[in-house]
């Protein structure tokens, strides 16, 4: 950095050396390697989209914090690198040793996600650029209202003394902001929400474009009951009379890989949202499905989906912990149940009499109908949710006249056969008029919670 | 009588102590716009000055060359009024009582976020990075148990804004929206619930959330799995920046702590915040609004409003050089 580079008049030379001094604020270009790292002279910034810099940043979290340095291994996280003490007295080590040594300070982490002053590898080391740079000057980047703040952005405070700044992502709902960062010696690079003091500005990258405002859809899960099923509604501002999307997750947030989603679409008529939303059809229903009606407690996610797919928000009265009983029986030609419990929940050891699938799962596993010794643990639970056999259809969903399980590929089903074909088909209108239930129906039927295949 | 006319009045017979609390806190009189009238002027009283250092008595640290300096995250006030804080940059709480430091614990050496009281003298200690968990340590700080967050309801334990300890238990809050339950009084996992508010008021649950830029609109949930029903919104002449609320309040109401900004016209210069605590009455109306003390250091506090277990708020104050708390009793 060069004097002749500062715009500002009024910056003295003593705020210059301090900047110089902090620990965000050290310009290091320490490459040992080839690649040319551009010039801050240049202001020609290359184009870059907001998700390729936050999946940069993302690939830089759980490195260490090494003051004055820039560089992570995007493809692996195994040589995090190390840090103790108290930057700038702190030390740094390569972790595990002998591998190569990784890890980045605020600057040198924004600078690699925005991949300024050029394009080029994060593994190799550079630091062009003090939170000083970001701060006050506008090469490849410039300042924006937080207000406009949009995923890849950065909020950048220098007070002289110290600085540090910080790669957006999203607003929390109170208000602080998902960040990617390079916090501290003892945190290292982190993401997480965080507030902001009224110190800091809000930059952004030259050569993102600027995305149109868009605002966040909103709704409300008005009603989530064993009996009455779900009930809200969802609307984005942006999208205005237009229906957006409801995606329901269960046992988990739609950030959970292990929950179970499904979509619906928020068309239905409401006279009662027409005054708040200017448009009546925003609502949605839905039955809670069977596959959680099993006496244990499960948790229930909504969110609407903005117009353009790319923003989810929780709905107000979500999420919602529901315990519903088990899906009663409602197979017309079922012989009473004659067990103690269901075959679907665990409890003590059935009687291989009680139920042919009782029979079919003590064939298999013997404990399970050991009175004695034996209980009706998860393991028989598992047994008896195969859709093969006699126990085919007990717990599933609903009544089933499908001509084959929906779990499986062959002829195309009925959307009337089951509750289970019938939300397959509504997602997937090919399943039931093609003629065929072919393997990604099976996958999709596997996929939804009013279906019951098992693990998929 | 006006709210602010009476603080006057008050503050007129009460400027020595005014003028004390202002220069050391640094708190402004200002009512923030839209305000309501006040039955009773609100109490602001200072706590604890403590300079920033690793000495006895001082708190955090402030290293000129660190990226960020690190003051305390976060605190608790036990119904004796003793203030606990989560002095996390040097491994230790330390006990203020009166003003004075009465006791210190070492903790382990994990970046903790949120610290809650743990049985009858220990902690519950919030560490959201990797891996995540809550530590249950002892008076003595000895670690009595480690819950890790590794549960499917939380598949981003970083985002995680708070511990919440209740009746039954501890929940955690995600990403100020709602509450988990995760762990029982003892520290021992609990099969996991999840709440739709940020607070809980005795029966009910209770939700602040941002409906518009300037407004902040009002939930209640009857538990368990009750639907939402509205108490209505709250406007701001500024821009809502933050907010959390902390608790119901006896009768129905709830106490909102609020941050909002003055946007500049110009991009370049930051906004300037100021801070409130909101009193809301039990059909949602607001019936205080009390200018908080606001930090102006840069770091980031994990949570720097509290309520005591005493039924007063807290708020943790960071400046450059020192870290200092206030009591409000609305």
């Amino acid at each position: 950095m060069s004097a002749h580079r500062i715009e500002k008049r009024f910056i003295g030379l003593a705020l210059l050396v301090m900047a110089i001094s902090s620990a965000c604020a050290v310009q290091v270009v320490e490459s040992g390697e080839d690649e040319s790292l551009g010039t801050t002279e240049e202001a020609v910034t290359a184009s870059m989209s907001r998700g390729e810099i936050i999946a940069l940043g993302a690939s830089g979290v759980g490195y260490s914090y090494w003051w004055g340095h820039g560089r992570w291994d995007p493809a692996s996280k195994s040589h995090p690198g190390k840090c103790s003490g108290s930057c700038g007295g702190c030390s740094h080590w390569a972790s595990p040793k002998g591998g190569p040594e990784y890890g980045a300070d605020c600057s040198g982490f924004v600078a690699q996600a925005w991949q300024v002053p050029g394009e080029g590898s994060p593994k190799v080391d550079r630091h062009p650029y003090s939170t000083y740079n970001f701060r006050y000057e506008k090469t490849h980047w410039y300042p924006i209202k937080k207000s406009d703040l949009e995923a890849g952005d950065a909020l950048v405070y220098n007070s002289g003394k110290k600085g540090h700044i910080v790669l957006f992502e999203s607003w929390t709902g109170g208000g602080k902001a998902m960040a990617y960062e390079c916090a501290g010696c003892k945190v290292g690079c982190i993401h997480k929400p965080r507030g902001f003091g009224s110190s800091y500005i809000a930059i952004r990258r030259k050569g993102v474009e600027d995305a149109a405002k868009n605002d966040p859809p909103k709704g409300q899960l008005e009603k989530a009951s064993c009996d009455g099923g779900l009930r809200g509604w969802a609307f984005d501002p942006d999208a205005g009379k237009g229906a957006v999307d409801v995606v329901l997750t269960f046992d988990g947030p739609i950030t959970s890989p292990k929950a179970k989603k499904l979509t619906l679409k928020a068309d239905e008529d409401r006279t009662d949202l027409a005054k708040k939303l200017g448009s009546s059809k925003h609502g949605f229903t839905a039955p809670i499905p069977a596959t959680l009606k099993d006496g244990k407690k499960h948790t229930l996610y909504a969110y609407a989906v903005d117009d353009q797919g790319k923003q989810t928000q929780l709905l107000t009265g979500a999420p919602r912990s529901v315990t519903c009983g088990p899906a009663p029986s409602t197979k017309a030609d079922d012989p009473p149940h004659a067990c103690g419990h269901s075959e679907c929940q665990t409890g003590g050891a059935l009687t291989k009499d009680c139920s042919p699938c009782a029979d079919q799962v003590c064939l298999i596993k013997p404990s399970c109908c050991d009175t004695q010794k034996g209980k009706w643990d998860a393991s028989c639970v598992d047994l008896a949710g195969e859709t093969v056999g006699a126990c085919r259809g007990v717990c599933a969903g609903g009544p089933s006249s499908c001509a084959h399980s929906e779990c499986d590929a062959g002829t195309a089903l009925s959307a009337s056969c089951s509750e289970c074909a019938a939300h397959v088909c509504k997602r997937d209108p090919f399943c039931c008029s093609s003629g065929k239930w072919d393997f990604i129906c099976a996958k999709e039927a596997k996929e939804d919670p009013w279906c019951s295949c098992g693990t998929p | 009588m006006p709210f602010h006319r009476r603080l006057e009045t008050w503050g007129t017979r009460h400027a020595g102590a005014i003028l004390a609390i202002a220069l050391l806190m640094g708190c402004s009189k200002k009512e923030a716009a839209g305000g309501p009238r006040a039955d009773t002027p609100p109490l602001i009283s200072p706590v604890l000055e403590a300079g920033r250092g690793k000495g006895d008595g001082q708190l955090g640290q402030n290293i000129p060359e660190e990226g960020l300096p690190e003051g305390p995250k976060s605190f608790v006030v036990d119904a004796g009024g003793t203030l606990h804080v989560l002095d996390q940059e040097n491994e230790r709480i330390q006990k203020f009582a009166a003003g004075k430091l009465i006791g210190s614990v070492k903790i382990p050496a994990r970046a903790f976020d949120d610290i809650e009281l743990f049985g009858t003298s220990g902690y519950a200690l919030l560490d959201v990075h990797s891996p995540a968990a809550i530590v249950f340590v002892g008076n003595d700080g000895h670690v009595e148990s480690e819950l890790p967050l590794d549960i499917s309801d939380i598949p981003e334990p970083s985002s995680i804004t708070a511990l919440v300890a209740h009746d039954d238990g501890y929940w955690v809050e995600l990403t100020d929206d709602y509450l988990v339950h995760v762990a029982s009084s003892s520290g021992a996992a609990v099969a996991t619930s999840v709440v739709p508010g940020q607070a809980f008021d005795g029966p009910n649950a209770l939700k602040a959330e941002q409906s518009e830029a300037q407004r902040v609109a009002l939930f209640r949930v009857a538990l368990p799995g009750g639907d939402p029903s509205s108490l209505g919104e709250i406007a701001f002449s500024d821009r809502v920046a933050r907010r959390t609320l902390l608790a119901g309040r006896k009768g129905g109401g709830a106490l909102l702590g609020v941050v909002t900004e003055a946007q500049q016209s110009d991009p370049e210069t930051p906004p300037v915040e100021s801070a409130s605590l909101i009193v809301i009455d039990a059909s949602g109306h607001e019936k205080h609004r009390i200018a908080l003390p606001h930090s102006t250091s840069v770091e980031d506090t994990f949570r720097s409003v509290k309520l005591g277990r005493d039924g007063s708020v807290y708020v943790m104050k960071l400046t450059e050089g020192a870290v200092s708390f206030a009591k409000v009793t609305p």
